[in-house]
């Protein structure tokens, strides 16, 4: 008898025990809400004026858009010495309440032997001259920031070297980039999580 | 303490509380072989591997240069027809090969009481090189042929105009034609050329009122020269590099980047069409750093192939070096040649 009354109060001992492991802590809820209201982009990629023009070698400067302006390929075309390929791609501000801050980063470099300089530039100002340059080469690289005014473009231009007597590759060579924007100045330095 | 924390959390929010929307973009790039090329011409040049670069290092020996711009007067001729039996219908008549560069006519209606029908020019702007010059010769020839000609003769003249004073300066040769066939006439003027001014040379027809109204003739003029001596070194005309377009349609032009050392020198780039607006160098110093673009095109005779042109003037001792772009493009690209250009006497 006296046996059965240990073993009961043990079991009843651990019983407790195991419970206050697991609810012995003080609770408290809070409830917590939100909404998502989905917007069309404020920022968006456009076709230049040479979009879909002649290039080189009878190529042509091609641009792809995604759907909503979100995404965009370029096929461009560069020889010996010094191409610069002006305005066919476009950064915009369609956002007529406020501007934007703007930076494109490397994802994928040209990485070719053959090119001495792959550089993407960009004219802020609209004053014929590149205020920002970006090396296409250097993988992870980063541009200046670039305000976007409200309502207002900008051209992303670029410039190829290949110097002479190196030898032309035959297959064309891929690279990829991202666009960052953000309301606040300096919102772009943030960590991109991957 | 809690000053610091002030200070630390609105930067530390400022950081990390950014909205940041990220887009992808993409793209591929083609190497192309060169559709415009570089070839060496008169001057002795150092082409590059790829035809893309060029050096060029030539020495004036000369002390003559041609005032009339190249080939403006000498790849065929340039004239008047007249085939109607009233000479008023037919001062429309101005008219020059094709293949000319630079070219502008005009024709000026007259009245009876003026004695004249109209008159009739052909012209051209004038390059003179700046430098001390010690003599000016002119030279030409016409070709007159007719089947009934008029019971007036009319008048042809030779005359330097100038467009800053809007006034003729100087008229190098006036007389009636009447020897038919080719028939070369030339001379010398005492005139001189004032600095910073631009002249033309002016081939001027007045047709008479006559009695006869009715003639038919042709009056040509061809190989217009204004032959300019200096006491410098120099050289007119000279091609210093060969361009073909071997592939597409462009336009093409020069630039340059920097100058050094001393002496005149003015540049263009020509094609069988077209000409540009000059490069000019004055005492080492660019005075106008471009020009003007021209067409090059590989399915077109005309447009297909053309030439850097130079007149340059160096003073005994003196040496020129200029590195210009030959640059082209076609919508959205641009592609740029180094090109070198490096002048010197003996």
């Amino acid at each position: 008898m006296n046996r059965r009354k240990i073993l009961l109060g043990a079991l009843l001992l651990a019983t407790v025990t195991v419970s206050m492991l697991t609810y012995a802590g003080v609770v408290v809820v809070y409830p917590i809400t939100g909404q998502i209201t989905e917007v069309a982009p404020p920022v968006i990629f456009e076709k230049g004026d040479n979009a879909d023009e002649p290039g080189l070698g009878g190529n042509t400067l091609t641009v792809s858009l995604g759907a909503n302006k979100t995404s965009a390929h370029v096929s461009l075309q560069a020889t010996y010495q010094t191409t610069f390929i002006h305005d066919v791609l476009r950064v915009s501000n369609t956002d007529n309440s406020q501007g934007y801050y703007i930076k494109i980063a490397v994802e994928d470099t040209i990485s070719a032997s053959e090119i001495s300089e792959a550089t993407l530039h960009v004219d802020q100002d609209g004053d014929g001259t590149y205020d920002v340059s970006l090396d296409l080469t250097t993988s992870g690289s980063m541009s200046d920031e670039i305000f976007l005014d409200k309502g207002a473009s900008v051209s992303l231009d670029f410039k190829i070297v290949i110097p002479e007597g190196a030898s032309l590759s035959d297959s064309p060579i891929s690279f990829s980039l991202k666009l960052l924007y953000s309301p606040e100045s300096g919102g772009t330095n943030v960590n991109i999580p991957p | 303490m809690l000053a610091f924390l002030v200070l630390v959390v609105p930067s530390a929010q400022f950081v990390y509380s950014s909205l940041v929307i990220e887009y992808p973009a993409s793209g591929s790039l083609r190497e192309v072989p060169p559709p415009l090329r570089l070839y060496e011409a008169e001057a002795p040049g150092m082409l590059g591997a790829n035809n893309t670069s060029i050096n060029i290092s030539y020495m004036l020996t000369g002390n003559s240069y041609d005032a009339v711009p190249y080939s403006s007067f000498d790849d065929g001729f340039d004239g008047w027809r007249y085939y109607e039996n009233d000479p008023q219908g037919v001062l429309e008549g101005y008219w020059w090969e094709d293949g000319y560069i630079s070219l502008s006519g005009r024709d000026v209606p007259g009245s009876w009481l003026g004695g004249y029908y109209g008159w009739h020019l052909i012209f051209n702007n004038l390059s003179f090189l700046p430098g001390e010059i010690t003599g000016i010769e002119w030279s030409y020839r016409y070709s007159l042929t007719y089947s009934w000609y008029p019971s007036t003769s009319f008048e042809f003249s030779l005359e330097i105009y100038d467009w800053n004073t809007s006034s003729v300066v100087a008229v190098l040769d006036d007389f009636n034609p009447s020897e038919t066939g080719w028939t070369s006439r030339s001379g010398s003027t005492e005139w001189r050329p004032e600095p910073g001014h631009v002249y033309a040379i002016v081939l001027l027809l007045r047709v008479p009122y006559g009695w006869l109204l009715s003639y038919s003739y042709d009056f040509f003029i061809d190989d217009v020269h204004l032959t300019v001596y200096t006491s410098s070194y120099s050289v007119e005309n000279l091609e210093v590099a060969n361009v073909t377009c071997l592939e597409g349609a462009y336009n093409a032009w020069l630039e340059v980047e920097t100058v050094s050392g001393s002496g005149n020198a003015s540049i263009i780039l020509i094609n069988g069409a077209y000409s540009t607006t000059k490069i000019t160098i004055v005492n080492g110093v660019p005075v106008s750093t471009s020009t003007t673009s021209i067409p090059f095109n590989s399915s077109d005779i005309l447009l297909r192939t053309g030439s850097i042109v130079i007149d340059a003037s160096l003073d005994s001792g003196e040496s020129l070096e200029a590195s210009l772009i030959l640059a082209y493009g076609s919508g959205g690209v641009e592609v740029r040649y180094p090109v070198r250009l490096y002048l010197y006497t003996p």
